[in-house]
């Protein structure tokens, strides 16, 4: 049916009309992009400033905020729970190794394999979600998470190498080897995560963000309003798993090896605890928890005393963000944003300069 | 010819019968009222017809065929659009995007469409957003384009719900008590609303609701559900008249509290005298 309807009133709502003063011009997006970019400049020149080992901790860091991402899409955009992203991401390693160790394969032909793969694995693992939610897929994941440690990585000899793990020789990229120049290699994982990150930003800004943003709020509503729930269902597990191995990828280029006690279910309870606390809701949660998770048990070897109290201090923390910020330390930045922006563009104007295509959260 | 038929639709939940046997036509262009009590089984055969519950028997048809196959997504798609008894506007998407998303879904390759900027790929977006700027005109929510509905009074999330039911392009809208906390003025209004988008729109409307005013001020038709049983059909006036229905709105003692609380009835058409409750008339 072609609808009949036109809009009556002037073009110029308020909304709409300019409101005249050069500061209102400034949009929560263009502060977004601003704070990005300035971060990811501060990123490339910590590259040319930082010793060898505090750069190989941040590319680490980087490794794991692109994990940590996979967490922010699945439960931040799509209110899923997965406790098996760990899995995903050693998987996304092993594959690799296995690939390259068995048949000679290059990293750059065996990492887009892998995570293509760890992709249909995700959804598979999506199949649960269309009838179980909240504390029940929590379970089930999380026996999916026991599964791949005491069968895929334990007793999968192609896969895990006879229980060895697997080393690689890091591969080079346009000339540069990866396996000498640290500071190259940060920049490649970087560039990689960057591009990923900016990828699942498109979706979100589009039509499947609009859509696991409604299914999130109310999954009958979007039915009825003719979402594909089924599949934009399964297609955010697909992208949370395969950002997860890609995540696995990233870290064998950054280590060099894998092996599976890094990726047990421990991890992927750990790597949910602290995205929660850094914030699922938004990238700079994803950010900041990566840092943590490689900072602070850096940290930690300096007052040994604490390890023991590691697991304390990690659920202690995660009480005092319930009780004090709700949406994690990334929503605490998101909020101190909103106030700067506020101040840069004027009260009143700064409520006018909404984009009525905002998306609940800031851009970045 | 019905564009939509619900044949002999039973619905069971464990032993309690929520649907009996349940039938009803609606006619293209007819605007039906389904009224009952609380618990008659109303918003259960609203769940039937969009899929959301299966019947225990019977079926729907739509536009000639039986969809009791398909799924909620696949008969929105068909062109069936609902709203819900409490609003269930997308509360972190702005109003803008609760009415564009209906018409701008990720279908037929609308994820890649996402990720890699086709030539073209604006063009459906522009006209999904002119689309939803149109029904939030005609529905005199345009002010509300930029925000969320959690910042909004509840009627105007109820029409929010109803500009998006009315963006994904139906042909038969399912109203689930639409002026529910809406004050006297705004459920004027909102009648006079809902003739025009029904004419506008050429749709047909099957509206449950339990202010009687509305109901006899818009319905072509009627049907009354008393304990998932079709208790009496037909024209409005015919039916706020039928013995039955009388009967089992007074009921014994008991009851009356329950159905004066339930339904009202403007003055003028009381067919029986009866206790009044509150504000309202009793049948």
């Amino acid at each position: 049916m072609s609808i009949t309807v036109r809009t009556q009133t002037p073009a110029a709502s308020p909304r709409n009309s300019s409101h005249g003063t050069k500061v209102a011009q400034l949009t929560r997006g263009a502060l977004d992009n601003g704070v990005a970019l300035a971060v990811l400049v501060v990123a490339f020149l910590a590259s040319t400033m930082l010793q060898p080992y505090p750069l190989l901790i941040l590319t680490l860091a980087l490794v794991y905020a692109v994990a940590l991402f996979s967490i922010v899409v699945l439960t931040g955009y799509v209110g899923q729970v997965s406790l098996c992203q760990a899995s995903f991401m050693g998987l996304g390693g092993f594959l690799i190794g296995a690939l390259m160790g068995h048949y000679g394969w290059s990293y750059w032909v065996a990492a887009p394999v892998a995570v293509a793969v760890v992709f249909l694995a995700g959804v598979l693992v999506g199949l649960p979600a269309l009838r179980l939610r909240g504390l029940t897929l929590a379970i089930v994941t999380l026996s999916l998470a026991l599964l791949a440690d005491n069968f895929l990585f334990a007793n999968v000899t192609w896969l895990n190498n006879n229980s060895q793990g697997w080393t690689i020789q890091r591969p080079s990229f346009l000339g540069i080897s990866l396996e000498s120049d640290g500071a190259w290699l940060y920049r490649v994982i970087l560039i990689v995560a960057v591009v990923a990150v900016i990828a699942v930003l498109r979706l979100r800004r589009g039509r499947t963000g609009k859509s696991w943003y409604a299914m999130r709020d109310a999954e009958i509503a979007a039915a009825t309003s003719g979402v594909p729930v089924v599949a934009m269902k399964l297609l955010a597990f697909g992208i949370a798993a395969s950002l997860a191995a890609l995540a696995g990828a990233l870290y064998i280029l950054a280590e060099g090896s894998v092996t599976a006690d890094r990726f047990n279910f421990v991890a992927s309870i750990q790597l949910l605890a602290i995205a929660v606390i850094a914030g699922t809701r938004s990238l700079p949660g994803a950010v900041l928890g990566g840092i943590f998770y490689i900072v602070f048990p850096q940290i930690l070897l300096n007052f040994p005393a604490l390890v023991p109290l590691t697991s304390l201090i990690l659920g202690a923390g995660l009480i005092l963000q319930m009780i004090t910020a709700p949406q994690g330390i990334g929503g605490l930045l998101e909020a101190a944003e909103t106030r700067l922006f506020r101040r840069l563009a004027g009260g009143s104007a700064a409520h006018e300069s909404v984009n009525e295509e905002g998306d609940g959260h800031a851009t970045i | 010819m019905p564009l939509s038929e619900v044949r002999n639709v039973t619905v069971h939940f464990g032993g309690v019968v929520a649907l009996a046997d349940v039938s009803m036509d609606l006619l293209e262009g007819e605007l039906v009222a389904l009224i009952g009590p609380n618990g008659a089984g109303k918003t259960t055969l609203f769940n039937v017809m969009s899929g959301i519950q299966r019947p225990t028997a019977g079926s729907i048809m739509y536009d000639r065929r039986a969809i009791n196959d398909l799924d909620t997504t696949a008969r929105a798609r068909l062109g069936i659009g609902r709203t819900f008894q409490t609003p269930q506007a997308f509360s972190t998407l702005t109003v803008l995007d609760n009415l564009l998303l209906p018409a701008w879904l990720p279908r037929f390759g609308g994820v890649i469409a996402d990720l890699v900027p086709l030539p073209g790929a604006g063009r459906a977006k522009r006209a999904a957003r002119d689309r939803a700027r149109g029904i939030a005109t005609f529905l005199g929510i345009e002010d509300t384009l930029g925000r969320y509905p959690t910042e909004l009074s509840l009627g105007q999330r109820r029409l929010i719900e109803l500009g998006r039911a009315l963006a994904t392009s139906p042909r038969l809208l399912l109203l689930d008590e639409p002026a529910s906390g809406l004050d006297a003025g705004e459920t004027e209004r909102f009648a006079e609303l809902l003739l025009r988008v029904r004419d506008v729109f050429r749709l047909t409307v099957l509206l449950v609701e339990h202010d009687m005013q509305l109901v006899l001020a818009v319905a072509d038709y009627l049907y009354v559900l008393n304990f998932g049983k079709l208790l009496a059909k037909g024209k409005p006036n015919e039916v706020v008249n039928n013995p039955d229905v009388i009967a089992a709105y007074l009921g014994g003692e008991d009851e009356r509290a329950a159905t004066a609380a339930s339904v009202r009835l403007p003055p003028g058409v009381v067919a029986a005298p009866g206790p009044t409750q509150g504000e309202g008339w009793v049948l």
